[in-house]
Formats: structure tokens, C-alpha cells, sequence
């Protein structure tokens, strides 16, 4: 293993044990679950007794399940087209803005990383309750972009920090209208930046648990809402196909973005 | 087909199919096997029945039933629950009221229906052990059950104040029949003699059989139709109807939904025991209905398993409705304080 | 910070050359920015401030009237108290943990070279595309007695008995501490990523010793990374909910598992809220010391 700088830091074999286990820690669930999705058991058990395909054909044959990925696709691609813009628009704002209202206006949009996301559930339910929001995709959508336009807004502000917004100023100062001068010298240069905000923003409507668990249910039942309902009723691998299923949903929706952007 | 006869083709098979369209109702029930073996036994033929198309909805708590009432966008029509939700809902209005000159009750068990809500499957609450580790010696009480020492093993109990207080009453001693009303300090006293020995405490019915199957328990009390179906899994558990303690799930109609009437007459169709034997022999669940085996669905063998069989109804006790809609709310937030502690 | 404000000034100075000094301009600036960062503004006030001030206000409202009953409730049944202190008492071991394990994790990652940097920030990445409902059920499968973990054990014959390590607190520990530390390991490796490693080798250079140069230079260097991490995953672990619920087999009660309970089974929104608030306020604390140690800013691991 070769390092990149030559520090004389203490690095020694215990480091990378350390860090060996950590990792194994991280990944080890991550590990059972797709063989879990093979098990021919009706219970949740390591390792599997047996081979079976039946947990992935009880997902795709079942509306309830199939209605349940399609909502929830459905919401994530939302989530993540209405975040995405949003967060630009004010990452960009908050960069060009003097440093008291910058502080200000960070600790107003870093609440939902703040607030304990029960509080935030309770609180857009008793909204939603008013306004007839509760189980509607709209509704959905936008408590999914709240808790996704902090990581944009993070994600989007660093990229900004290091792109040095003089750059805009000069094609401003030779005629560009500053919306084109935004979209023409600022943006190709965030763009990383913008999509991985992107995929920030659809991994977490996707994956959301606590919100969901009031407000995305009846017609728009999420998968995390459904799952955790069907935990209730059977602890099959049903759960392990399904997520089997999105890692590859994910591993395709990265390698389609990195596809796209070797291609420009 | 060219384009334009196609298209009238198309148009007059919507028209087709919209003059025989059925009325639209709305079943809210929680899903999976249950739901599977609700919708062959009930739904699907009270359906062609009445000529009705159903909406059916998965819910694992009656949080949407509050949230609707409270908008007054109601369009939920029939919910099923268990019984201590339909008792707390009904106190709370969220049901209509139910017409028993329509819905018929003469066969029903006493004490399954109220005038919100009327019973649908009657299960229990039993001890069950592992025969392999336990069977040598197994619990036959719930005395038995808090015993530790003469009965060796790991334990679980339902996390919920309906059932396990009067587990509790009964391990300390109190006779059956004496469980009401809940002395809930002596109660609660009891359970904390058990609670240091409680592996694990199950809320679903999906985490009391992964916890005998996979999770290493050795005694349960869980439902006596979770335990036939692990067991019928290969695993190795078996269990008494001693002291069980039997509760049932409910039907009720949401306060304000717009298919009232229509509701009121699938509840007395949902009441009869053609239907409920049905619902017994696909489950293994007993009927509010007390007629079920009258209709000749139900083998000797499945009636000898099922709780509400005579043999096994003696051996057991009724969870308490009235008691529990008056001193729910009280029993609960007692549970949930000795929980925390 | 310093940043920030030079290219705000930049842009405000080079708009003075290039344009006449009017106050418009620069009026004009604003406001356009303003707009900009309104949308985010409006949704976060629609519905987050907006609805927490309401159940702010539910709080202290019993029966259409001002009252305390619900914060008297709580010092008059221990339960809530015991509540509030099982939370605090599994925030604190989940960020002690993951500020041990994850700080050697970034330290090291911050130093690899590709590819191993990208083999090992895709392990830490991982977690995230699986289901967090899925790893939980996963952990319960093999922190089972019965289970992979316990097998292994067995096999070392290290214990004859096996581990309990599900149904309990440990169970939850560990669920929460898988969840919470790539959160940890992230922002901490971007702020050794970004250090300026001359300083460490000319420390190494001058003689001194690895762990000297270690503690008195890299420590201090990475101490705000640390922190904004460890703060993070303190105030996201007060609101857990699922992995206690599924992990602690009934054996362990977390604020919001009891605010959960209120709402769902009883729609008592005023008990909830008393409860939401004391958390709020329990996570705002935590904050309130750390921004005033370090800066509101590195607190929110804003700082490169």
C-alpha cells in the first residue's frame, strides 16, 4: 500500500487493522443481505439453508410491492429534480452573500440536519394534516426535499468555495446576461458537485424511514413504509430481495451519471 | 385493425366496462398473510356478492382513521383492527355507530361487538415453548412461566399492556376468573419479578416467530396462529391453551365515510359464519361468530386447534373490552412507564 | 470564512469598476440573491419552523388552555425522565465509538493513494445505497444468538455461552453506530483531506517524533473536522427511532420511539410535543457549546 505523502505519522500495522475492521464493520450487513435475497428459508437466517429465486418473484408479483418501487421512484425522481435546483439556486445566493447573512442563513437551512427527525416528522404530519397534504405525492416530495436541500446546499457550497466566482464577473463584464453567464462559465465547472447533489437527494428520498412512516402511505405508499409495515406481518427475505434490487437500481443510476459525464 | 376502428373498439369496451362497474369500497386492514387469507374468505366473494370493487389499503395503526376524522376527508369506509384500537377509536368517535337491525348478532361470542364495532377473528395469546430445549419440562401456567428456576430457559412477552397484565395477575397467583377487575399495581409488580429474565419483548407478530425461530427464545407468549404456522415451518415449538388469554380483531366503520349504508350491509355479511368458517380454516384463527362449525367447513382436526373449540375455550380467559375501553388509556401509560424503567 | 468574504468583496469591488458606483447596483445584487434563496427559505419556514413553533405551542396547551401538565408529566412519571436519559446516555457511547473508530478511518483514508483511496472511501460510502431498514434487519440476523457473529464465536471457543449482543442496549449500539459513522468519517477525511501537509513533515523534519508530530500538529489541525463530526452524529442520534425499535427488542426506549407512540396511538400531540421540545432543546445545547467553541460555521462542517 502506497501513500501519498511521507509524513513520518505514526503508521504502523495496528492502523490498518484498526481500519480493517472498521471497514469490515461497515460493509459486513451490506454482505449478508444479498445472499439473504437467495434463501429458500421464510425466516431471516445466516447463512441460508438453501437456494431459491422465489423472494424476487414474490416482489415483482405482488402489485402492493411493485406499486410501492414505483412510488417510490417516483418520489425520489422528484425529490431529486425539484431539491437539486433549489439547493443551486441558493448555494449560490448563500456564496454571494456578506458573511453575517451567510451565518444566518446556514443555520436556517441546516435545521432539518439539526432538528431530531421524529420532531420533524410530527411536525410536517400535523401540517400535512391541515393541509389535506398527508398521502399525497406533493406532499411526499416536498418533505423529502427538506431533508435533502441541506446535504445539496453543503455539497454545492464547497464546490463554489473553490470555484472562484471572478470568473462569472468577467464573462458578465463582456456582455454575457448574468443568467448565461451563470449557465455557460459557472455551472459546467460545479457540475460534479451539482450531480452528486442530485444523487444525494434521490439516495435519501429513497431511503427516508421516519418521515415516510407518516405521510407517504394509502396510494403513495413508499417501499420503506410498506417494508416496515410488512416487517410486522413476516420477517422474509422479501425485504433482502427489495434491497438487493436497489443497490442495483443505485450501482445503475452511478454508472449511467459517470457514463454521461465522460461522454461531455 | 386500422386505426380508427381500433379506437372504437376501444372506446365502446371502457363504455363496457363502465356500465357494469361495481360500487368502489375501501377495506383498511394490516397486510401480508393475514390480508391474503382476509381477501379469499371475505372480500372476493362478498364482493361478487353485493357487486362491489374494493380498494383495499394496508395500515399498521389507526393513525390515517384520526388524521381523516380529524380533516373530514374521510375515504376510508370499513377498517379492521385489533380489538383494543376499535375500542379506543370508538371512545374517541372515530366510528358510525352500528345498526344491529341489520347486521345480525345472535351468534356472535358476548363481548366481541359494542355498538362501534363487531369481532372478526378471535386468536389468543398462549404459552409456547421450544420442545428441544424446553420440552422435557414445560410451562403449564403462567406461574410456571415466571418460575425461573424450576423452568430454565429464555423468555419473551409481548410488549403491550393488553394481555400481559393479566398474564402477569395470573402468574401471581390470581385465579382466572378473578383477572378483572386489573388490579394494575399488583399487576405491574408481578411483571417486574419477570422482566430481569425477558430476553426480548415482540410488537408484531412477524418478531415473535424470528425470535423463536432464529433468536435463541426458549418460552413465549405469543399468538397461538403465529405458533402453528412456525411450527408447521419445521420449527420446533409447540404450546397450551392453558390461561391463554384470547382477544379478537374487530370491523368498524369510519365516522363520515360516504358508503355508510353500503358498509353497514357488508358488515352483516362479514358477521356470517359461512365466511368466518372460511376464514378459520384458511388461518387457523378462531370466529366472533359461534356457528362456524355448524357449517360443516371445519374438520374435526382444525376444530380441536382452534381457540374457540369448547375443550380449549375453558382453559382460557376473554380479554375484557369493557374493562379495557375504561381503563385502557390508565393501564397503558402504566405499561409504557414500567417499560421505561 | 475569510474566503467568502474577500470574493463577496471582490465581486462588490470589480462591480465598481466596471460599473458606476451606485448603491442600485449593489441593492439590486442583493435582492436578486435574496430571490434566489427564497424557495429553500419559504420551505424551511413553511415546514419546519412553522410546524415546530406549533407544537411548541401544543406543548403548553391542555383542554383549549394554557397549561404545564404536559412538562409537569414528565417530572412526575420517572419513565420520561429515564427516557430522556437512556437517549443521552446511547448518543454519547454511539459518538464516543464512532469518533474512535471512524478518526483512524479518515486519518488513513486522507493519506492513501489511489486506488486503495477509492476502494476504501467505497467501502465507507457502501452503507448508504442499502436500505437503512434492511441493515437493521440484517444486524438482527447476525447479532443473534444463534447467528453468524455467535457462531464465530463459538468457534474460537472464546465464550461457552453466546454473546448478548441484540434485545439489549449493545444491540442498538452497535445498529446506530453502523448508521452514523460514514456521517463521521466523511466530513472528518474532507478537513484532513484539505490539510496543508508541509506543516506535518516540516514538524517530522525539525525531529520530531512521530507521535509528537502527531499530537501537536495533526490532532489540533483535524480538532474541528472532530468535532463537527462527533456533533453530527450526537444530534442525529437523539431522533433514532428504527434501530432501537428493531434492535433493542422492546428493552430499550428512546425519545422518539415514546413521541411515535403518542401520535400514532393516541394522537396526544400535546405529551409529543413536550417531548419533541425537551429534545430540541437537549440538541440545541449540544450545539450551542459546540459553535461557541469552534465557530457556528466549522461546527456545520463548512470549513474546507
Amino acid at each position: 500500500m502506497s501513500t501519498a505523502h511521507s509524513t513520518g505519522l505514526p503508521r504502523r500495522h495496528w492502523l490498518y487493522s484498526i481500519v480493517g475492521t472498521v471497514l469490515l464493520f461497515l460493509v459486513l450487513p451490506v454482505c449478508i443481505v444479498i445472499p439473504e435475497s437467495f434463501s429458500d428459508s421464510k425466516y431471516l437466517s445466516f447463512p441460508p439453508p438453501g437456494f431459491s429465486l422465489k423472494w424476487y418473484s414474490a416482489f415483482l408479483s405482488s402489485d402492493d410491492w411493485l406499486s410501492s418501487a414505483r412510488a417510490s421512484l417516483v418520489a425520489a425522481t422528484l425529490t431529486m429534480l425539484f431539491a437539486t435546483p433549489v439547493g443551486v439556486a441558493s448555494a449560490y445566493a448563500i456564496s454571494n452573500l456578506g458573511p453575517r447573512f451567510q451565518r444566518i442563513s446556514m443555520a436556517f437551512i441546516l435545521l432539518p440536519v439539526i432538528v431530531p427527525s421524529m420532531l420533524i416528522a410530527i411536525g410536517i404530519f400535523y401540517v400535512y394534516i391541515r393541509l389535506s397534504l398527508v398521502n399525497t405525492m406533493l406532499g411526499i416530495v416536498i418533505a423529502h426535499s427538506i431533508l435533502a436541500i441541506p446535504f445539496v446546499i453543503v455539497t454545492l457550497l464547497s464546490a463554489l468555495r473553490s470555484f472562484d466566482l471572478r470568473q462569472e464577473l468577467v464573462a458578465r463584464s463582456l456582455g454575457a446576461p448574468r443568467f448565461a453567464a451563470f449557465w455557460r462559465v459557472t455551472l459546467p465547472q460545479i457540475r460534479p458537485a451539482v450531480i452528486s447533489a442530485a444523487l444525494f437527494a434521490f439516495i435519501i428520498s429513497l431511503d427516508e424511514v421516519i418521515v415516510s412512516l407518516f405521510v407517504a402511505g394509502g396510494n403513495n405508499m413508499v417501499l420503506t413504509r410498506r417494508m416496515f409495515v410488512a416487517l410486522r406481518d413476516a420477517l422474509d427475505p422479501t425485504i433482502a430481495a427489495i434491497s438487493t434490487f436497489f443497490v442495483v437500481v443505485s450501482l445503475a443510476v452511478l454508472g449511467t451519471v459517470a457514463l454521461l459525464s465522460r461522454k461531455r | 385493425m386500422r386505426p380508427a376502428a381500433f379506437l372504437a373498439a376501444a372506446v365502446s369496451l371502457t363504455i363496457a366496462t363502465s356500465a357494469v362497474a361495481a360500487e368502489k369500497l375501501s377495506y383498511v386492514t394490516s397486510g401480508g398473510v393475514y390480508l391474503e387469507n382476509i381477501k379469499k374468505a371475505f372480500l372476493e366473494p362478498i364482493g361478487k356478492k353485493l357487486d362491489i370493487e374494493w380498494t383495499i389499503e394496508t395500515a399498521d395503526n389507526d393513525t390515517q382513521v384520526r388524521v381523516q376524522v380529524a380533516s373530514g376527508n374521510v375515504t376510508y369506509d370499513i377498517v379492521e383492527f385489533g380489538a383494543s384500537q376499535c375500542a379506543l377509536g370508538a371512545s374517541q368517535g372515530l366510528y358510525e355507530k352500528l345498526d344491529y337491525s341489520i347486521i345480525n348478532n345472535t351468534d356472535l361470542a358476548p363481548g366481541s361487538f359494542s355498538d362501534y364495532y363487531v369481532g372478526s377473528t378471535v386468536f389468543s395469546i398462549v404459552i409456547a415453548w421450544n420442545t428441544k430445549t424446553a420440552g422435557a419440562n414445560p410451562p403449564q401456567s403462567w406461574a410456571d412461566f415466571w418460575n425461573t428456576e424450576k423452568f430454565p430457559g429464555t423468555r419473551s412477552l409481548r410488549k403491550t399492556a393488553r394481555g400481559m397484565l393479566e398474564a402477569a395477575l395470573m402468574a401471581d397467583g390470581v385465579p382466572p376468573e378473578k383477572v378483572y377487575p386489573i388490579d394494575l399495581d399488583r399487576a405491574i409488580a408481578s411483571l417486574r419479578k419477570i422482566k430481569p429474565k425477558i430476553k426480548a419483548w415482540w410488537l408484531s407478530g412477524a418478531e415473535s416467530q424470528q425470535f423463536v425461530k432464529e433468536g435463541g427464545i426458549d418460552m413465549i407468549g405469543a399468538f397461538n396462529a403465529r405458533m402453528d404456522s412456525v411450527a408447521s415451518d419445521g420449527a420446533p415449538i409447540t404450546y397450551t391453551f392453558n390461561q391463554g388469554i384470547l382477544d379478537f380483531g374487530c370491523w368498524a366503520i369510519v365516522k363520515g365515510s360516504k358508503k355508510g349504508d353500503l358498509s353497514m350491509r357488508v358488515l352483516a355479511e362479514f358477521v356470517k359464519a359461512e365466511y368466518q368458517a372460511e376464514m378459520s380454516r384458511l388461518s387457523n384463527y378462531g370466529a366472533a361468530n359461534t356457528k362456524i362449525l355448524d357449517t360443516g367447513k371445519i374438520s374435526p382436526e382444525l376444530a380441536k386447534r382452534l381457540p374457540t373449540a369448547p375443550d380449549n375455550l375453558k382453559r382460557q380467559i376473554f380479554a375484557n373490552p369493557e374493562w379495557w375501553v375504561q381503563n385502557g388509556a390508565k393501564a397503558i401509560e402504566r405499561f409504557d412507564q414500567f417499560m421505561a424503567e | 470564512m475569510s474566503d467568502e468574504a474577500s470574493s463577496a468583496g471582490a465581486i462588490e469591488g470589480a462591480d465598481n469598476v466596471n460599473v458606476r458606483p451606485l448603491a442600485l447596483v449593489a441593492r439590486r445584487e442583493r435582492l436578486l440573491m435574496i430571490g434566489l434563496f427564497s424557495p429553500a427559505f419559504l420551505l424551511m419556514a413553511t415546514f419546519v419552523v412553522l410546524p415546530i413553533a406549533w407544537l411548541f405551542y401544543l406543548s403548553f396547551v391542555d383542554n383549549a388552555q394554557f397549561s404545564t401538565v404536559h412538562y409537569s408529566r414528565m417530572i412526575e412519571y420517572s419513565s420520561y425522565y429515564k427516557i430522556l436519559l437512556t437517549t443521552l446516555r446511547i448518543s454519547i457511547i454511539v459518538t464516543v465509538i464512532c469518533a474512535i473508530a471512524g478518526y483512524p478511518v479518515a486519518y488513513l483514508l486522507a493519506q492513501l493513494a489511489p486506488p486503495w483511496s477509492i476502494i476504501c472511501l467505497s467501502l465507507v460510502v457502501i452503507p448508504f445505497w442499502t436500505s437503512l431498514l434492511v441493515r437493521t434487519y440484517a444486524w438482527l440476523v447476525l447479532l443473534s444468538s444463534n447467528g453468524p457473529i455467535n457462531s464465530f464465536v463459538e468457534w474460537l471457543s472464546i465464550t461457552d455461552k453466546p454473546l448478548e449482543l441484540v434485545f439489549n442496549e449493545t444491540g442498538t449500539v452497535i445498529g446506530m453506530v453502523h448508521v452514523m459513522l460514514p456521517f463521521f468519517i466523511l466530513p472528518l477525511y474532507s478537513v484532513i483531506k484539505s490539510f496543508d501537509w508541509s506543516l506535518i513533515q516540516a514538524a517530522s523534519s525539525l525531529g520530531a517524533p512521530p507521535i509528537s508530530a502527531f499530537a501537536r500538529v495533526f490532532l489540533p489541525l483535524s480538532l474541528p473536522g472532530l468535532v463537527a463530526g462527533a456533533v453530527l452524529v450526537f444530534v442525529q442520534s437523539l431522533g433514532f427511532f428504527v434501530t432501537p425499535a428493531v434492535l433493542g427488542g422492546g428493552n430499550v426506549t428512546m425519545v422518539s420511539m415514546k413521541i411515535a407512540s403518542n401520535v400514532q396511538n393516541y394522537f396526544e400531540w400535546g405529551a409529543s410535543s413536550a417531548f419533541g421540545v425537551v429534545l430540541l432543546i437537549s440538541a440545541f445545547g449540544v450545539l450551542a457549546i459546540a459553535a461557541r467553541m469552534l465557530g457556528l460555521e466549522r461546527t456545520f462542517g463548512m470549513t474546507r
